[in-house]
């Protein structure tokens, strides 16, 4: 009963809201500081997830680049730190951009920047379907890869150290707690967005191209300008989550760009419920605990962990979305 | 005489050795149901397909209203108000009734950029979404997934999303096919109520409902124009009898 499903749901969303509004404080009595930033780290991969399944799930767009724009996102802010750290001037001098570490500027430019590049790669790509789109994503995120990895400059393979975090008026993010409500913030507000998205004419438009595209041809709607949209809001928001990883490591490397970064996305939105809003927050958040627990006690948790998440995309049809709401066919 | 609605020229298509389209040059007239009979695979489907954009011709011209759409993608002609429904039913099966029409809707109603109100509480579509459901009976199946309904409310749902955007010339590919009796008089009904109001290229295999809808057919075997005219002469046209009605009957 969908009706069921949707008050499943929200039950158990209202109870992860609260529990992680109240997480700070659950760390401090448990004695566990770590606690606060392995959930940072979840709610930052949950953002991504999210971002990513606008495009997966309800849009069809089966991406294996995603991690590019996460990674964009990340050398953005990491980049224009290290200018600042170093003195260096930024594009040789040529370009009046100033190094900078001010989140309220940097972060929107890093976002900016990551929507383009999934504008100019979504250009290309959606010009190809099912699996040649899979391969150019993957491909486009691999040069990317590639490229910072040959960026000397930049520390190459091994990346780029930050000093310290973003900036924020009135705001100290080198605060633990700090940086974590900013980050829940982030993935609210993001939430809030996608949910008025899905089912404006917009969403409508992609969600129906992701079922049956000559149709939407046949009806009127020229598709490709639509997915192309999609296409370049999943990828500022992925650069959102890329941001705040950096500040969250306080570290970039070319690693977040590989092809197994957006890999291990894809298995969030998988694993969570694909076509639905908080399925790729679940995915996440399952994902990201069960590698914690299993990784105390084996090095091969993936070993452990691959076959599980074969059984859940195998029979559960939607994932832990699909779990929680009992097989309904509800929609998120 | 008045430039007629839709006018092909000299259309060719081809598949490796099926000459699907063969010199057609079809002429609606503005108001017209024009009946497109032939046996199976005459290249009935292929000649929609080239006039919906979806197929390009190898040769030959299309002209709606005398201007030229030869070279335009399918969702620029349906924007200029040519709508078709498919042989093989092609709905929204993952959305409600309601959406599947509201799509068809939204399609005619300005663009598709708006990201932030709701799409179902949008005035300039609830109203015609619900006469378009009015129009094909399914008001109390509204809410049911395209996916629940059965075969016959799955046509009549296919032809009301064609109607939906109020198009100039509607393309019916099989409208009856498969449905019952029951549902060939509905549908019937239904195109006889559009009658007069909108031009219709009409493909089907019930001749009773052909002889009794157009005001013209025309004839189309290997992928070429037998005869055309009214209902009557077609009836009485020894060349069609033998190679179609004849064998069919
Ligand atoms: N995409 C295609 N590729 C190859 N042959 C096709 C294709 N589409 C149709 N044909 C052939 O073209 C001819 C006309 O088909 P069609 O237009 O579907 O006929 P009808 O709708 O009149 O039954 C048939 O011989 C069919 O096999
Ligand atoms: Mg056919």
């Amino acid at each position: 009963m969908p009706g069921s499903c949707v008050s499943r749901v929200s039950l158990v969303a209202a109870c992860c809201a609260l529990l992680l509004a109240l997480l700070p404080w659950l760390a401090d009595a448990f004695g566990d500081p770590y606690l606060v930033t392995l959930f940072s780290r979840i709610l930052i991969y949950a953002l991504a997830a999210v971002s990513l399944d606008l495009i997966i799930g309800y849009g069809g767009m089966v991406s294996l680049g995603h991690a590019a724009f996460v990674g964009s996102g990340a050398y953005v802010v990491a980049i224009l730190a290290f200018h600042l750290q170093e003195g260096a001037p930024l594009f040789g001098g040529f370009l009046d951009i100033q190094a900078n570490d001010q989140a309220l500027l940097v972060w929107p430019l890093a976002v900016v920047i990551s929507a383009l590049l999934a504008a100019l790669i979504g250009a290309i790509s959606l010009r190809t379907r099912g699996m040649q789109f899979i391969m150019i994503t993957l491909a486009f995120a691999q040069m990317l890869y590639y490229l910072f990895v040959s960026l000397e400059g930049y520390g190459g393979d091994d990346g780029i150290s930050l000093w310290s975090r973003s900036r924020l008026p009135g705001l100290d993010l080198a605060d633990n707690v700090n940086f974590y409500y900013v980050c829940l913030a982030s993935l609210l507000l993001f939430l809030w967005l996608m949910r008025r998205l899905v089912y404006s004419r917009f969403g409508r438009v992609v969600r129906g191209t992701r079922e049956n595209q000559p149709r939407m041809e046949s009806l009127g709607f020229p598709v490709y300008r639509y997915q192309l949209a999609a296409f370049t809001i999943a990828g500022a928001g992925a650069g959102l989550a890329g941001v705040l990883l950096a500040n969250q490591n306080e570290f970039v490397s070319p690693g977040l760009l590989h092809w197994t970064h957006s890999g291990e996305l894809i298995v969030m939105v998988l694993l969570g419920g694909m076509g639905t809003l908080l399925g790729p927050v679940f995915g996440a958040a399952a994902l990201l605990l069960m590698e914690e627990l299993l990784s105390a006690y084996t090095e091969h948790w993936m070993f452990f962990l691959g076959p599980f998440l074969i059984l859940v995309v195998l029979f559960a049809k939607r994932g832990i979305y699909g779990w929680i709401c009992g097989g309904g066919d509800g929609h998120g | 005489m008045d430039e007629p609605l839709l006018r092909t020229v000299a259309l060719e298509k081809r598949f490796g050795a099926v000459q699907a389209t063969s010199d057609l040059s079809l002429e609606i007239a503005a108001g017209e149901v024009h009946a497109l009979i032939g046996p199976n695979g005459a290249g009935k489907t292929t000649v929609i397909k080239q006039l919906a954009g979806e197929l390009a011709p190898d040769s030959g011209r299309i002209l709606l209203a005398g201007e030229d759409i030869t070279a335009l993608p399918a969702s620029r002609r349906a924007q200029l108000g040519l709508a078709r429904s498919f042989q093989i039913t092609s709905v929204f099966e993952q959305m409600s009734v309601r959406e599947n029409l509201a799509l068809a809707v939204q399609a005619h109603k300005g663009h598709s950029f708006r990201f932030w109100r709701s799409a179902a509480r949008d005035n300039a579509l609830t109203g015609p979404t619900e006469a378009a459901l009015e129009r094909i009976g399914l008001e109390a199946r509204s809410e049911l997934l395209a996916a629940n309904l059965s075969y016959g409310e799955k046509r009549q749902l296919e032809v009301g999303m064609a109607l939906a955007g109020e198009p100039r010339l509607l393309l019916l590919d099989e409208p009856m096919a498969g449905m019952g009796p029951g549902g060939t008089v509905k549908m019937t009904e239904l195109i006889q109520s559009l009658k007069g109001r909108l031009t219709m290229l009409l493909i089907e295999h019930d001749m009773n409902a052909v002889f009794s809808l157009a005001d013209r057919i025309t004839v189309l075997v290997y992928g070429a124009a037998l005869a055309t005219g009214t209902p009557d002469e077609i009836r009485g046209n020894a060349e069609v009898r033998r190679a179609y009605l004849g064998e069919s009957e």
